[in-house]
């Protein structure tokens, strides 16, 4: 290069550092305008993000979504109670009157939730969701806990959770460890009792020994978690379920594994999970519009399409493919939640006769080491 | 104080700086912790000895069992770890560090995977039942070789079997191949040679091998959740829930520190019968 190059070198590094300032501010309107969306902090199980992400939702909105996701409920109670810094979370319906008593979750504004008249009044109406008739938190998704078979090996289907206590099954049933759901499903059996998250602590022993017993001779293992049950389905390992869920049927199917469930004549548990808007949120109104987003048909439809989940909202029965349907049975909605119950939660202080939550886990400790 | 102990001190700070902010902080703060108590899922701060008290009336024979299988484990990975680094280093030749190498590769597999690897292997109709069913030897699935205590041993023997090798084989390296010729030369039996020259030559590397694996095995809950079908259960599931599901922090937290202490007991005393005393 000699000095006469220079001169057209001398602009060209100007136009160059013109053109690199034009990029860089650029670059930095487009940073800030990234960063001008407004964080709003979720918190619930992997997946139940998936409807707040459907459609253009989130960048119509301006919303970055922070999830934390769950191993368990209490967590959320765990979070709000040290501090906060959650704007939405989905959370079991039977721990709302925790957050309730705990002054940690916001009464819900109904005027803020458009969709809440499609909801099926078989959810919205739980009063364990309530506090003197006001609203605290709004449903999402909900589900069963029957028993799972297999009928390939099953052509009748059982009619009593006493079934799988048929010695042909020894070794082949199927249980899981979830502490409501177990309790709820064998208590009535155990002890004759029609609420049983209302055990006197004789009844609480007599329904865990029951489980131990059906730990101990009857299952094949004690699976962690619901899809390890599903694994076990899957393999032949076992036919029958002490405690089942819903949605395995759908998960099998994913496997290639047909299973059907059916709710014994001694009933069975139901539940649901809720959205809540905590009371430390940041972002109140931001939160509202993902709760209302949340349970919107379209959305709804992600939770069935992606988890296999149940719809809350009617109109989003119509958008759900036939396998959820026929797992559901939206149309029969009644019939179902007849036998399928929501049980209030176990007491949380001592009332004297019942066994306090604090008891119900103490003894459940005893048959996860038995 | 002198220029050049200022500089070592700023030089160390960062490196104190994240043991402190990273390790004793937060293990002080959950030691207090564990004399707290809870109430409606909120910590109350307080001195209290219930939480071990509890881990001691409710988990005891819990807390037994998880400490026998751990010493289970870092046994057989140490007997194992010893025969593979053996052979690698004394009779495979310049091969050695291959057959190192070898084993460092799998690890790459991850630790989930090496569980489901062996629920594929143990279970009913998994790779071990097809092939006893394929030979004969058996007429219907054997059920018992998954869900126990014995199968959550084999699957965390084969994950820390590396941890194992490698501190062996750093020891035995260190054996110098003249004291093995001078042994021999004296008229040592093979046998002679192993016990009376290589082990006590080695035996850091084998105690190592024996603290790694048990303390890395004493506090795993995942293997017990998914190849002990809830009869071969370990103190860390407990835990695990005492922490999470029940938000008995003081609890969890007295659990915790009682393990530690047990597995500290348990590898002095190993060091003291295998090092301590010879020194």
């Amino acid at each position: 290069m000699t000095d006469s190059d220079m001169p057209s070198l001398a602009i060209s590094r100007r136009t160059l550092l013109a053109a690199a300032g034009l990029i860089g501010i650029s670059g930095l309107t487009r940073f800030g305008a990234a960063h001008a969306a407004t964080q709003l902090t979720w918190m619930g199980w992997q997946g139940y993000d998936s409807p707040l992400k459907q459609g253009s939702f989130l960048a119509d909105n301006g919303i970055e979504l922070a999830a934390t996701f769950i191993a368990n409920n209490e967590e959320i109670i765990t979070k709000l109670q040290a501090g906060g810094g959650i704007d939405l979370a989905t959370i079991y319906f039977g721990h709302v009157p925790i957050l309730i008593a705990g002054d940690l979750i916001e009464p819900i504004d109904e005027s803020k939730v458009p969709e809440i008249g499609k909801v099926f009044p078989h959810f919205i109406e739980v009063d364990a969701i309530r506090k003197d008739g006001q609203l605290h938190a709004i449903p999402f998704t909900w589900g069963t806990l029957p028993m799972v078979y297999d009928p390939a090996v099953i052509t009748t289907p059982p009619t009593s959770w006493s079934d799988c206590l048929k010695d042909e099954y020894k070794g082949k049933v199927a249980i899981t460890d979830d502490i409501s759901g177990l309790i709820s499903t064998w208590a009535p059996i155990a002890t004759g009792t029609r609420t049983p998250t209302r055990l006197t602590p004789t009844e609480l022993r007599e329904t865990i020994d029951l489980l131990i017993k059906i730990k101990k001779e009857h299952a094949r293992t004690f699976s962690p978690d619901y899809g390890e049950a599903t694994d076990l389905f899957a393999r032949g390992e076992v036919v029958i379920s002490a405690i089942g869920w819903d949605a395995q049927v759908g998960f099998a199917a994913a496997k290639g594994k047909t299973l059907a469930y059916v709710l014994p004549e001694e009933g069975a548990m139901a539940y649901m999970d809720t959205l809540v808007i905590p009371k430390t949120s940041a972002n109140k109104e931001l939160a509202y519009k993902a709760l209302a987003h949340a349970i919107s048909p379209e959305a709804q439809a992600v939770l069935a399409a992606e988890l296999t989940q149940a719809v809350v909202n009617s109109d989003a029965v119509k958008l759900v493919d036939d396998s959820n349907r026929a797992i559901y049975q939206y149309d029969n909605l009644d019939k179902l939640l007849e036998r399928a119950r929501f049980n209030p939660f176990w007491p949380l202080e001592s009332d004297g006769t019942h066994a306090t939550f604090q008891e119900v886990q103490d003894e459940y400790q005893r048959f996860l080491q038995a | 104080m002198t220029a050049p102990a200022v500089k070592r001190i700023a030089a160390l700070a960062p490196a104190y700086g994240i043991l402190a902010g990273l390790f004793l902080v937060p293990i002080a703060l959950l030691f207090a912790v564990s004399f707290w108590s809870v109430r409606s899922f909120k910590l109350e701060p307080g001195f209290s000895l219930d939480a071990y008290i509890r881990t001691f009336t409710v988990y005891g024979s819990l807390f037994v069992w998880t400490l026998l299988m751990a010493a289970a484990v870092a046994i057989l990975c140490v007997v194992i770890g010893f025969i593979f680094a053996y052979g690698a280093r004394f009779r495979v030749g310049t091969h050695g560090d291959l057959f190192i190498l070898a084993t460092m590769i799998t690890l790459f597999g991850g630790y989930l995977v090496k569980i489901y690897s062996w629920k594929a292997i143990l279970s009913s109709n998994g790779i071990l039942n097809s092939l006893l069913l394929g030979l004969g030897l058996v007429d219907q699935p054997v059920g018992w070789f998954i869900f126990n205590r014995g199968a959550v041993i084999v699957a965390l023997a084969h994950f820390l079997l590396p941890f194992a090798i490698l501190p062996i084989y750093s020891a035995l390296r260190n054996v110098p191949d003249i004291t093995l010729d001078a042994a021999r030369d004296l008229g040592a039996s093979p046998w002679a040679v192993l016990v009376k020259v290589v082990l006590p030559q080695c035996r850091t590397g084998l105690v190592a091998a024996f603290a790694i694996c048990f303390l890395s095995a004493v506090g795993d809950y995942v293997t017990p959740m998914f190849l002990g079908g809830g009869s071969a259960i370990m103190l860390g599931q407990f835990i695990v829930s005492e922490f999470s599901t029940r938000f008995n922090w003081p609890s969890g937290a007295a659990m915790s520190f009682s393990l530690m202490g047990a597995s500290a007991l348990v590898i002095g005393a190993v060091w003291l019968a295998f090092i301590g005393r010879r020194r």
